[in-house]
């Protein structure tokens, strides 16, 4: 008896995930340029007609606690800054005796989260402010509080999506401010947020406050990041790992401040 | 045709649902695929081509919403992820239950291993903290949430 050949239906799956496969793989290749930034900003922008109603709705809910809350901190930050403006005189006096050029202006847009990922491998928010707002990539974003969030990553006209720190690909150059050692801080799996390669001779201790060092042109200096918590025995190359605890709570972030 | 329109309704409501609330079940920073659970599902009692173009466009959807990564990485697992379900698509049922668990299992490592092992390659982790810390971890939470969905949907029973 004569066997039948096999159907060319048979492979229409194979066909079709062979498929999928190589257009997932055009898309790795394709990423970074523009034809991908475009459709990523159409997509950001499309979740904001979805997410803002619902952020609206949660503001109307919040507002009266947030105002009250923020006439505090209000009155709180008049003293600190009528403080901050007689030292600010004096220091700005002082270098220009020295000769130091002048610090790095910037201002903030203020951006409301629209929502936010969490996982081991990745974190992000995507906030309501955009390309049109005057948003640009690889700004620096800060909290409330002017702590360090992260830094916008990819936008679209009227969104934004933002990296937080604790991405496993965030880095960010830091200052421990009482040694005035620098590092670079990133998020690793075992020890949580850790400067790494600190020198074994400095005078690092718990508590120390920890601020961006301002050597990269995303961050400003001085921007608060936290504070180390505990500081590993060197072991290898005569170094030592600092480990911070952040200042920023991303679990409870909804407004941020984009530097511009 | 019907079908094709309601899964894919299904499928938005579920990405909706695991890039607005995702981070609800978040377990010591592990988050559940509950669009690999879709996958799967869709794949063992839909049909498999569906499955493996649904997964690639919730894949890019999701990505493009959240990635800080290379986008495209969760477009190619998940229609990977579709195409394995729906090998099984009708069959399941004539599977005993704990070999259905066990595939599930598999199912699920493959898409991790595509998703978590791509974006910790270039990261300074060791390759035993990535599969025990994240890897495995997130494979059984998200199995666990799979077992019990496919119990109240009877995916698997006759």
């Amino acid at each position: 008896m004569a066997t039948q050949a096999p159907s060319i239906s048979r492979y229409t799956p194979l066909v079709n995930v062979l498929a999928a496969i190589a257009l997932s793989l055009l898309i790795i290749a394709s990423n970074g340029t523009s034809v991908m930034d475009r459709t990523r900003s159409l997509v950001l922008d499309g979740s904001a007609y979805l997410y803002v109603p619902i952020q609206w709705v949660k503001t109307i809910f919040t507002i009266e606690k947030d105002y009250r809350e923020l006439q505090q901190r209000h009155i709180k930050a008049q003293i600190e800054l009528n403080k901050s403006r007689t030292i600010l005189k004096e220091n700005q006096r002082l270098r220009s005796m020295l000769g130091f050029k002048g610090d790095r202006e910037f201002n903030v847009i203020p951006a409301n989260v629209l929502s936010d990922v969490g996982s081991h491998t990745m974190n992000s928010i995507t906030v309501d402010q955009g390309s049109q707002d005057g948003v640009t990539l690889l700004s620096g974003v800060v909290d409330a509080q002017a702590q360090l969030v992260g830094k916008v990553v990819a936008i679209g006209a009227n969104t934004a999506l933002v990296q937080l720190m604790s991405d496993k690909n965030f880095r960010v150059s830091v200052r421990e401010m009482r040694s005035r050692d620098v590092g670079i801080l990133s998020y690793t799996l075992k020890k949580g947020y850790v400067i790494q390669d600190v020198p074994k001779n400095a005078e690092v201790i718990a508590g120390d406050s920890v601020v961006t060092s301002g050597f990269s042109d995303i961050f400003p200096e001085h921007i608060f990041v936290g504070w180390v918590s505990t500081i590993s025995p060197v072991v290898e190359d005569y170094v030592k790992s600092v480990r911070v605890d952040l200042a920023a709570d991303f679990n409870r972030i909804e407004e941020v401040f984009i530097l511009k | 045709m019907f079908g094709i329109i309601k899964n894919s309704i299904l499928g938005l409501l579920v990405l909706i649902f695991q890039w607005m609330l995702g981070d609800v079940f978040s377990l010591y920073g592990l988050t559940p695929s509950f669009l690999a659970i879709f996958i799967i599902y869709i794949g063992l009692t839909n049909s498999q081509i569906q499955a493996i173009w649904l997964g690639f466009f919730l894949g890019f959807i999701i990505d493009a919403l959240v990635s800080t990564d290379i986008m495209g990485i969760t477009a190619l697992a998940l229609s990977t992820l579709g195409y394995l379900a729906g090998i099984f698509h009708g069959r399941i049922v004539r599977i005993p239950v704990i070999v259905q668990y066990l595939l599930y299992t598999g199912f699920l490592l493959v898409f991790f291993i595509l998703t978590v092992m791509i974006s910790f390659q270039d990261s300074q982790f060791s390759t035993g903290n990535i599969v025990f810390l994240v890897l495995l971890p997130k494979t059984l939470y998200t199995l666990a949430l799979l077992s019990g969905s496919f119990i109240v949907l009877k995916v698997g029973a006759e």
